[in-house]
């Protein structure tokens, strides 16, 4: 026999339903970021062979890792062939929710069932842009993921000067070795959207370069041996 | 019991005496009716999820999410309206004006109205949400009860200066009684262009409205997710059905 309850005991209930998962919601988001991966600046590794990315192992598999783009939000990392993967941000272009894994090759945005694809296109609205899309690759079982320049220039305290000094006046640069460090060294310089505005190898150091026809601003400031046997990177603010 | 109490409302619903007139659109304002010197607060809540094809997995579209719109419009006692308007999608913000002609012998009425607003969008040059301004200007023409007064006619033209691109909506209104009306829109020349995803086909909607005890209850469906007339006339990706609703109250300072 149903059991009609008064209203009284209705917002009881529903009040300590609400308490529950108010106190529960934290604890449920922690298994977000258990994903834990070997990090360089912009590059991250996955080996599928290892427990924790078992997942990837196989074709339509999909994690979430942590996006350094995004600290709240982490990046979506799906197996989409034998020899392919995709990485996107799983920042819902439409109101910036977090999008949930792959379901039947469609992710949707859990706040207003914004749908994209596998490649990240918007399969339906309101969003209309399509998610940020990472470079990743597969080679074996390990699967490498770049975020862009921009999370690295992001992150006020990335100043990797293992291999260099840096020293700036104005708007004009000069980069010498460390003790060492040979040349030649190839230095890049690459701004928020992710372009390279200047990519050259030098023999002759120290490397004097000129930035006063470059627009103002932060930069990812890059030098690497020639050979690439080793690399370091900066943020570089012209003025 | 519970026809006693159907009974209460049906006559809550077709009691007149204190229903107030409106005759706007669910997107298109055309408050000739309403009297000077008052205030209308509105919510308006069109849900993301189509109702044919999602079905009970998002409850007919009720559990996708919605679109939801705060507007306040003031009615000054010579013409002008402001109003000032949330919206929840794209975060936007707008505030508007327009000064209404009601001519006593002409059959239609007519209202200039501007709307400056603020929209988020997801600003690609950065990968992160993001802000633009837009100025939209409307005409409206709406025609006065004619057919035995059972019938409202409106035209909208409106032009988004972002877009630099004109677009346009008709619009109906048939009076059952004096506070019940069925009504629909339709924006066959869209602002946007086709995406088949968000924009560009014509938006519609048909709905309900009942008036009374100085609220406007509006129950509709239309294909459109955008609420207010710029959005409207950006169009909608798809032409399935999703279910909306809009609340007015009138707070009448000059008689109260």
């Amino acid at each position: 026999m149903k059991k009609n309850c008064s209203r009284r005991e209705f917002c009881l209930r529903a009040g300590q339903g609400a308490l529950a998962l108010a106190i529960a919601s934290p604890l449920l988001r922690t298994g977000e970021t258990l994903a834990k991966s070997t990090s360089s600046l912009e590059t991250v590794t996955l080996d599928t062979s290892t427990n924790a990315y078992k997942a990837l192992a196989t074709v339509g598999g999909a994690i979430t890792i942590p996006d350094p783009n995004d600290s709240s939000r982490p990046a979506i990392v799906i197996r989409t062939g034998t020899s392919t993967v995709t990485a996107l941000s799983s920042k819902c272009t439409h109101q910036g929710c977090e999008v949930g894994l792959p379901q039947s090759g469609k992710l949707t945005c859990p706040c207003h069932s914004s749908q994209f694809d596998e490649t990240g296109a918007v399969l339906r609205g309101p969003a209309t842009a399509p998610l940020k899309k990472y470079t990743a690759s597969i080679s074996g079982t390990v699967i490498t993921v770049q975020f862009s320049a921009t999370a690295v220039i992001q992150q006020s305290a990335v100043q990797d000067t293992r291999h260099f000094s840096l020293v700036k006046r104005g708007t004009f640069v000069e980069i010498g070795l460390k003790d060492g460090i040979r040349g030649p060294v190839r230095m890049e310089i690459i701004d928020l959207g992710g372009r390279t505005i200047h990519d050259q190898i030098y023999e002759n150091l120290p490397i004097r370069w000129d930035g006063s026809a470059v627009v103002k601003g932060d930069y990812l400031l890059r030098i690497g041996a020639a050979d690439q046997s080793w690399m370091s990177e900066a943020r570089l603010t012209l003025p | 019991m519970i026809f006693r109490r159907l009974f209460f409302l049906v006559a809550l619903i077709s009691w007149p005496v204190f229903s107030y007139d409106d005759r706007s659109l669910t997107d298109f304002d055309a408050g000739f009716d309403l009297p000077p010197n008052s205030l209308e607060a509105s919510f308006t809540h069109r849900f993301y999820g189509p109702l044919d094809t999602d079905g009970l997995k998002t409850v007919f579209g009720l559990g996708s999410g919605a679109n939801a719109r705060i507007k306040e419009l003031y009615i000054s006692s010579f013409g002008l309206l402001v109003d000032a308007n949330f919206t929840t999608d794209a975060r936007e913000l707008s505030f508007g004006a327009g000064y209404a002609v009601i001519p006593k012998t002409f059959l239609v009425n007519l209202l200039a109205y501007a709307q400056l607003s603020s929209d988020q969008y997801w600003d690609t040059t950065i990968n992160d949400l993001s802000r633009k301004g837009d100025l939209y200007l409307q005409m409206v023409a709406q025609t006065k009860p004619f057919l035995f007064k059972r019938l409202l006619l409106t035209v909208a033209l409106g032009y988004d200066l972002n877009e630099n691109k004109p677009g346009l909506a008709t619009g109906f209104e048939v009076v059952i009684r004096d506070n019940v009306g069925i009504i629909g829109e339709l924006a066959p020349v869209t602002i946007k262009k086709v995406d088949n995803i968000n924009f560009g086909n014509p938006s519609y909607s048909i709905g309900a409205r009942v008036s009374t005890f100085g609220h406007q209850f509006i129950f509709f469906v239309g294909n459109a997710t955008g609420i207010g007339p710029r959005k409207f006339l950006y169009g909608s990706g798809d032409y399935h059905l999703r279910l909306g609703f809009e609340i007015k109250r009138l707070f009448n300072f000059g008689h109260n």
